[in-house]
């Protein structure tokens, strides 16, 4: 598998997204379900849970740009 | 060839009861095919109840649902129930499908290397998104992970090949991004916020990217 480096500001900017889910947000993975409030913490205190979920947004970035998907 | 099918699932906390109750439809499917199914549930799903009924009625395929591990899948409690290098013979012969994180990285290749005739699994984090939080079961977001998953076990079933059924879910996922890649564009209409969408895309690019066949 390969590992995907994250740096400190992809950790600021995916907070800042995750910031801005609807209340009701609910995410799935590595054993825990999560709601929004939940999934911040995890983001901010930087746990194996918050990582996985940036490692996940960053494939998706990738396949974004790739498609040329990303919004304005 | 046995007729027989193994379901492993347990729902002790949050994240694995979807996958529990998506075994449901497999369970189904097989009741229709007239199937023999063993279905070990809740506090049954231990590795030595697994090992003593694989070993006794010999499944053509066996599905094991759970968290996990590189090495290792667990049942209840979280309790390991398949474990590279222990009893990873069991699957000597069958068709394996594991709804669990990473075993596709170890698990799986040692399985496949003592005989397993197909694995299919997961070697990144198998994820999912959903909103409605009262019954998340019912989510109209969630179903989409079920049904890329649930893919491969009702292809077997189905007299499918694993590279069959492999395809058939791989496609599925590709169903799936492509229905919400659309509503992210704004080419489709949906009330789901695009910052939602960009979660419930990026589950499925991992789950789907995750996928690995041994056969």
């Amino acid at each position: 598998m390969k590992e995907i480096e994250i740096s400190d500001e992809d950790w600021k900017v995916i907070e800042k997204r995750a910031e801005e889910l609807p209340d009701n947000f609910h995410i799935g993975i590595l054993g825990e379900v999560l709601s929004k409030e939940g999934l911040l913490q995890n983001i901010h205190d930087r746990t194996e849970f918050g990582e996985a979920y940036i490692r996940m947004q960053l494939k998706f970035i990738k396949w974004a740009v790739k498609r040329a998907a990303l919004p304005e | 060839m046995s007729e027989t099918i193994f379901i492993g699932r347990c729902d002790d906390d949050p994240i694995v009861t979807f996958p529990f109750h998506w075994a449901e439809q497999i369970k189904e499917e097989a009741e229709k095919l007239e199937l023999d199914i063993i279905d070990l549930q809740k506090e049954n799903y231990t590795e030595e109840k697994a090992r003593r009924c694989i070993e006794e009625y010999a499944p053509f395929f066996v599905f094991f649902n759970g968290h996990g591990e590189a090495w290792h899948t667990t049942g209840h409690q979280q309790r390991p129930v398949l474990i590279a290098n222990k009893n990873d013979f069991l699957l000597k012969d069958k068709i394996a499908y594991v709804v669990s994180c990473y075993t596709a990285q170890y698990l799986g290749q040692m399985a496949y290397d003592k005989g397993c005739k197909a694995y299919i699994g997961y070697e990144d984090d198998f994820a999912f998104v959903y909103l409605n939080e009262d019954a998340p079961l019912d989510d109209n977001i969630a179903k989409v992970y079920m049904e890329a998953s649930n893919e491969v076990p009702l292809t077997i079933l189905n007299g499918g090949t694993p590279k069959e059924a492999y395809e058939k879910s791989q496609k599925t996922f590709d169903k799936g991004i492509d229905y919400w890649e659309k509503r992210w564009k704004g080419t489709e209409k949906t009330k789901v916020p695009p910052k939602v969408i960009g979660d419930i895309l990026a589950a499925l690019l991992t789950d789907k990217d995750g996928q690995r066949l041994f056969y």
